[in-house]
């Protein structure tokens, strides 16, 4: 593996007039930043970085796959070793948005491997503290996403997840999840189609509220 | 451009290329209903960014991490750092501690130490560095966990630490007489010695006295007895080895989902085996008794647990506390094992792998006679040479495929009679089947031709044609248990058979698939050959020579070491080893049956001209293989070209099938 040979992952970086959003996370690993990179040359610091970046968002993604907070921990920290090990191992290829796209995949198959994985997950434990939040029906409004999102077929929740919490490309997604790009594209949309309506139904005012957040 | 919601969720995503973009773009400034969808994608997405919870596991990870490095650039043994040694005396200081509360606390509170010098587990109350952790991760892994009171059995030589029946003794049994002697085993050493009164079998741990039933061990002064162990032996119960199934508690909920796990038995000891076939714990049995090790995935530790199987040895019941997550408190763990009733099952697996054996024989015998011209070895020792087999396959990580290959130095033992098992070799005259002696009609890039294909075959009819039909039998292997004799002929077909005067319930499991077969069954059986078969042929099609076979024998010799692994020849309605299958277009390409497709086509169904698309349709429906008699129904199984088999009626057989016919 050579420390210079990353590659472009999302085509769509550098395109400037577009009301399409920046991924999460490449704003923060544009600039030809290779925390993995440096993993290689004996570093272990920006690793430490890295994870601390995406620490929360594969939590979060685990944490709906598994349907356990304690699992969903252990699996989070797996994920980072098994990358760390690799990244040590000189075994990663690509830039610091493949890596991450690789991290969201061991997740995903570990979870899958999980044998405390639950079926069918799982509207998260009440005792879980609540996230802070803005206004109480903001609040409601999480929560009902969240059980929408545990309503969604498997593979629609995986993918929409990866793309919302990993920011994955396409691609990515599509290999995580062992399917082609054109599923991955109409996945994506049914699951936001079916949360968009459950928005419209349950918090059209709200919705108005933080019209353009 | 039209409304495309779908295309509009891509482009929020970045995901469209820059000409699509555009495209939706412009789109958008146009159609009031895309922007509104664009917005409720964007809400969506913010409230999901909201969802996002903040796991605690940074400071553990990198605890690891640093573990992990530390670990690396110290392979081995290696001199320890500074910063151990300060570790060390810490935990010196905690060992004093924990002793003196295992003393003034006697059995519940007992620290675990381990046999020399080095502390081993992490004292839950003391807060102990990572390098503590890591170094008995590196010395002393199988007690990494072990830190729970009362629960570990690794105990060695301190004093007062461990009760005898806490040891990891067990006593498997004593000789007495003029010097007597007693065979006690080192279940965390996995060993086991023979000791005489004044040897010391652990370090403190002298044997004092042995007595029939039981020896007397002076354990820092305090003498014990140890009896001896409870019988490991299975007499009289249903076999331990096994499907189990495994229910657990983790300290406040049964997990849902029931796995299955494998235990298997070999006297005192026990092994627990994933679905997936990797080892996950061992234990040691003593009566009922049960001291399990298992691995802690997430810890990367072993976890000790205990417990015993209930009288019928149906159930077993350990418990034991574990981390389920680094960092965690050690949680009440309970492992509730049931046995899952395969009697017939197990038979059955049995059964296969009996077969299995014997194939691999003929698989032998076919690979020496190959490296002989054809020739059949005179005997079975002769065939005790050197021969490579394939064992599997995977992709490595830069996606090649890799394959093992297995050299088996001696077959010798392969052939061997043994106390279960006598094998006796008939050895038959003539050239093997399936040795590829004759020279394949296409090698070097020569262009396929019909005419050739059709000698090859008749030249394998002239060589082998008649063992092909009336299959002389090869080695005949007769079983004690189960009571069956497997027979393999030259062609490598097994088949078994209850062996006279054997168990009546094997007799009845090897005898159910022909007593007991219905119609129905037959047919699904045949349509299963024929299924098979399809494989095999496109194997063949896709090989060099790129047509249908000419015939059984070049299809059979063009892989014969799987063959009847997978395929029979044979309908089950039919007689014993006939040949109940016929090739429609013996030698015939690809393009010469889309001619006959086009011509039966047309005929039939008057297609218009334009083909191409039609080409693969109209082939799809070529009848490839056909039986040759009809099932007492009147049906017939044929496989189409596109990979079907179907069952026709007489009916419908002169629709598919019959205009073909005209064309071979």
């Amino acid at each position: 593996m050579g420390d210079g040979d990353a590659k472009p992952v999302d085509g769509e970086k550098g395109d400037h007039n577009t009301m399409s959003r920046a991924r999460h996370g490449t704003a923060s690993e544009g600039g030809g930043e290779h925390l993995l990179a440096r993993v290689a040359t004996g570093e272990s610091a920006p690793f430490g970085e890295w994870c601390a970046r995406l620490e929360a968002p594969l939590f979060t993604y685990l944490l709906r796959l598994v349907g356990d907070r304690t699992e969903a921990e252990d699996l989070t920290q797996e994920a980072f070793l098994r990358v760390f090990r690799m990244a040590r191992e000189r075994r990663l290829r690509g830039d610091d948005a493949s890596g991450r796209a690789l991290l969201f995949t061991i997740a995903h198959n570990l979870a899958m491997d999980s044998h405390r994985r639950v079926r069918n997950v799982v509207p998260l434990k009440p005792s879980d503290p609540p996230p802070a939040s803005t206004a109480a029906e903001r609040a409601l409004l999480r929560r009902e996403l969240d059980k929408a999102l545990g309503d969604l077929p498997e593979a629609q929740r995986s993918a929409l997840m990866l793309r919302e919490f990993g920011g994955l490309s396409y691609g990515d997604i599509a290999r995580a999840l062992d399917a082609n790009e054109g599923r991955v594209k109409t996945w994506l949309y049914r699951a936001r189609r079916k949360l968009a309506e459950l928005l419209d139904r349950e918090g059209q005012y709200i919705g108005e509220q933080h019209h353009g957040l | 451009m039209a409304c495309d919601y779908e295309r509009i969720s891509a482009y929020w995503d970045g995901a469209l290329d820059s000409a699509t973009r555009e495209e939706v773009e412009v789109h958008l400034k146009h159609c009031e209903a895309c922007r509104r969808e664009l917005e409720r994608f964007k809400r969506t997405s913010t409230l999901i960014g909201e969802l996002i919870a903040q796991p605690d596991v940074h400071q553990c990870l990198m605890e690891r991490i640093e573990r992990e490095e530390a670990a690396s650039q110290r392979p081995g043994r290696s001199p320890r750092s500074r910063r151990w040694l300060a570790a060390a005396a810490v935990f010196c200081v905690a060992l004093a501690a924990a002793l003196y509360l295992a003393l003034a606390r006697p059995r519940d509170e007992g620290q675990p130490v381990t046999h020399g010098t080095h502390a081993s587990g992490p004292v839950p109350s003391i807060d102990e560095g990572p390098d503590g952790e890591g170094e008995a991760t590196q010395d002393v892994p199988a007690v990494q966990v072990a830190a729970v009171p009362g629960e570990s059995f690794h105990e060695g030589g301190a004093p007062g630490m461990a009760r005898v029946d806490e040891l990891p003794l067990i006593l498997t049994g004593t000789t007495t007489g003029p010097e007597p002697t007693a065979v006690i085993a080192n279940i965390e050493e996995d060993t086991s010695g023979t000791f005489s009164t004044g040897d010391s079998v652990l370090p403190g741990v002298e044997l004092v006295e042995v007595a029939a039933d039981h020896v007397v061990l002076e354990n820092q002064g305090v003498r014990e007895v140890l009896e001896l162990g409870g019988d490991a032996s299975n007499k009289g119960r249903p076999p331990i080895d096994g499907l189990w199934k495994l229910r657990e508690w983790i300290g406040d909920r049964w997990l849902e989902a029931p796995r299955e796990i494998t235990i298997k038995r070999r006297g005192h000891r026990l092994t627990f085996v994933r679905s997936k076939g990797s080892d996950w714990g061992k234990a040691f049995l003593s009566g009922n008794r049960v001291i399990a090790r298992f691995i802690n995935v997430g810890e990367g530790a072993e976890v000790p647990m205990e417990g015993a199987f209930n009288d019928e040895r149906t159930m077993l019941e350990l418990a034991g506390r574990m981390r389920l997550s680094p960092g965690m408190e050690p949680r009440p763990v309970k492992y509730e094992f049931t046995k899952i009733d395969t009697g017939p099952q197990e038979l059955d697996e049995k059964m296969r792998r009996l077969e299995k054996e014997v194939a691999e024989m003929h698989w032998a015998i076919l690979a020496y006679a190959k490296e002989h011209c054809g020739r059949f070895p005179a005997n079975l020792d002769e065939a005790g040479e050197e021969y490579e087999r394939t064992t599997g396959h995977f992709v490595d990580l830069d996606g090649n495929e890799q394959v093992f290959h297995e050299t088996v130095e001696s077959r010798h033992e392969l052939f061997a009679d043994t106390r279960s098992r006598r094998v006796t070799y008939h050895h038959p005259t003539g050239i093997m089947p399936g040795t590829g002696v004759w020279p394949r009609p296409w090698p070097d890039h020569q262009p396929y031709s019909p005419e050739r294909l059709k000698a090859y075959e008749s030249a394998l009819e002239r060589q082998w044609g008649s063992k092909f039909r009336n299959p002389e039998p090869l080695l005949t292997v007769t079983y004690s248990d189960p009571a069956v004799v497997i027979t393999a002929d030259v062609l490598g077909r097994v088949t078994t058979a209850p062996r006279a005067g054997g168990a009546t319930g094997v007799g009845a499991v090897a005898d159910a698939s022909s007593d007991q077969a219905t119609e129905a069954e037959d047919m699904k059986r045949c349509r299963t050959n024929l299924r098979q078969l399809s494989l095999s042929l496109t194997g063949f099609h896709g090989s060099d020579a790129g047509s249908m076979p000419p015939g059984w024998l070049s299809l059979y010799d063009y892989n014969p070491q799987s063959f009847f692994k997978f395929t029979s020849f044979t309908c089950p309605a039919d007689k014993p080893n006939a040949i109940s299958y016929e090739i429609v277009f013996p030698a015939v390409n690809e393009e010469r049956l889309v001619e006959i497709a086009l011509a039966v086509g047309t005929a039939v169904d008057d297609l218009p001209e334009e083909q191409a698309r039609q080409r693969l349709r109209l082939l799809s429906d070529v009848p490839i293989v056909i039986e040759k008699h009809a099932h007492p129904d009147g049906r017939r199984n044929v496989l189409f070209y596109g990979g079907r088999v179907e069952s026709l009626t007489p009916e419908m057989w002169a629709i598919k099938v019959k205009p073909y016919l005209k064309y071979r």
